[in-house]
């Protein structure tokens, strides 16, 4: 985290030093930031909770929608690598195949900073640049917490809550994107991204459940060039 | 349940025996609500285990049907149900054995007879289902209870009572089975329009719980898990059983604690289907 800030402090360094001069189109490399919100939707595929539980419980994960921003850097006109971050995620968990309809089960965070390169096409100045991009996403997983309804489920009959965690994990995350060239510093930014990514809950009852997440996100952000 | 609930646990609101040999004191407890009853039937007072029978004098089993429990609770609440009980209910099994023991009777004095005597036993199985159902809907929800959670009769033909008797008489298992089926499938009907009552489903994850029994932790469902010898266990039964009187062997994992009668783990499982279904229709 501290090296992020030194390379977000430089970005604003070279920002303040090159913003007097016009953008050279056909060259141009440089530092560029984007804020926008991030919309986030797992796409789960559950395995079924480990015994002792009725063949068929499975868990499913809801989405959520939170700030982002990142640092970009073009070492050419098409090439670049873009860092992205954001507020901490929250999402329901909730019961599904057999144990569908027994409400939210608990809440899990996340946080999924993903590094990706990208490819940019047409011209630098075009009004609308297609991208694609390929991320590396660090998934990170805390502030599990249980519900009354997973005490019940799994601990029946115990005054004792049943906890849970999430095992953080990697993942591969393709995107596709469109740049709007607003001007010559401004731009909106419209991508989807595709994060394929495993993980496994345990519960402290000694259950466990292998979980795709696959999370989609959709990211409408506003960026500046320096 | 009631720690789910966050209540305290429920006590015996009617305790003792009355038979020949053992002859605990009958007693009844103020402020109980528990009337759950070994070898309690639907209607007929007179259930396994009762001193009127005569390979149970010795044990005396009270056996106070469900009607005369609902009854009872009236009458100490002053007749009305204030709308915010959970109201558990579960019978039927003991009404399967007194039909089953008649049926025997009945054939062994004459075998033509048994044609008859199996319609019988089912009809009277309807009939016992459509009582409790009119007990459900007219004495407990009709008097004010807004949620009431019936679990239907757990699979009898897959306990090792039924395995034996089906070893002794080919084909009972399969009788056992309509019994009970005939008696879920009435009572469910009965009870489907009643939005004031949760059907739970216990007799089909107790199937599930037999053939598939890796998915629940269980590691054995056909033997009992408690030493029902004589000497170990005079009556036979669960309700002599504790951790010092099981078989050899035997890990806290088995279904069965004696030939029917679930053992703590099965009856945490059974307590995890009811929770999972009330949490669905909202009750919990």
């Amino acid at each position: 985290m501290r090296s992020m800030l030194k390379i977000a402090t430089v970005a604003v360094a070279m920002g303040a030093a090159s913003s007097a001069s016009a953008i050279d189109w056909q060259n141009w490399q440089g530092w560029s930031v984007k804020v926008g919100v991030n919309k986030i939707t797992p796409k789960v595929q559950s395995g079924d909770i480990t015994a002792p539980a009725q063949p068929g419980s499975k868990v499913d994960v809801g989405s959520d929608t939170q700030p982002i921003f990142s640092v970009a850097y073009a070492y050419t006109s098409h090439l670049s690598v873009e860092l992205v971050l954001g507020t901490p995620y929250q999402h329901d968990i909730s019961g599904a195949g057999g144990l569908a309809g027994t409400g939210k089960s608990g809440t899990v965070k996340s946080m999924p900073p993903t590094l990706f390169a990208q490819y940019h096409f047409l011209e630098e100045k075009a009004m609308f640049r297609p991208y694609l991009g390929l991320g590396l996403t660090y998934a990170y997983f805390y502030g599990e917490t249980g519900s009354g309804a997973l005490t019940a489920l799994t601990n029946t009959g115990s005054s004792t809550p049943t906890t849970f965690s999430v095992d953080s994990a990697w993942g591969l995350t393709p995107q596709a994107g469109v740049i709007y060239n607003i001007n010559e510093k401004w731009f909106a930014d419209l991508v989807v991204t595709k994060t394929y990514l495993k993980t496994t809950a345990h519960y402290s009852t000694g259950q466990s459940v292998d979980l795709a997440l696959n999370p989609v996100a959709t990211a409408l952000s506003v960026g500046y060039r320096f | 349940m009631a720690a789910q609930l966050g209540l305290p646990a429920p006590c015996a609101a009617e305790t003792g025996l009355n038979g020949s040999v053992f002859g605990y004191t009958i007693a009844t407890h103020a402020g109980c609500y528990g009337y759950a009853q070994g070898g309690a039937r639907v209607t007929n007072p007179v259930g396994p285990g009762n001193a009127l029978i005569a390979s149970s004098a010795a044990l005396g089993q009270l056996t106070v049907p469900i009607t005369t429990q609902i009854d009872n609770h009236l009458a100490a609440v002053g007749g009305k149900f204030s709308g915010s009980e959970i109201v558990f209910m579960m019978a039927g099994a003991n009404d399967v054995f007194i039909q089953l023991a008649t049926y025997a009777a009945t054939v062994t004095a004459s075998p033509s007879s048994a044609p008859a005597a199996a319609t019988a036993a089912v009809t009277a199985m309807a009939t016992a289902a459509t009582e409790l159902a009119g007990y459900v809907n007219t004495k407990i929800v009709g008097n004010g209870a807004r949620y009431v959670v019936v679990v239907n009769m757990p699979d009898v033909s897959s306990t090792p009572f039924a395995a034996a008797q089906e070893v002794a008489a080919p084909g009972t298992k399969a009788f056992i089975n309509t019994l009970v089926t005939t008696f879920n499938s009435q009572l469910q009907t009965l009870l489907a329009n009643n939005s004031n009552v949760l059907f739970v489903d216990a007799y089909t994850v107790h199937r599930d719980e037999v053939t598939n029994p890796a998915a629940y932790s269980l590691s054995n469902v056909t033997t009992p898990a408690c030493n029902l010898t004589a000497a170990t266990n005079p009556i036979g039964s669960s309700l002599m059983c504790n951790a010092g009187n099981l078989s050899p062997g035997v890990d806290s994992n088995y279904l069965f604690s004696d030939t029917v009668h679930p053992t703590p783990y099965g009856y945490l499982l059974l307590a995890r289907l009811v929770s999972k279904d009330m949490l669905v229709k909202g009750w919990l």
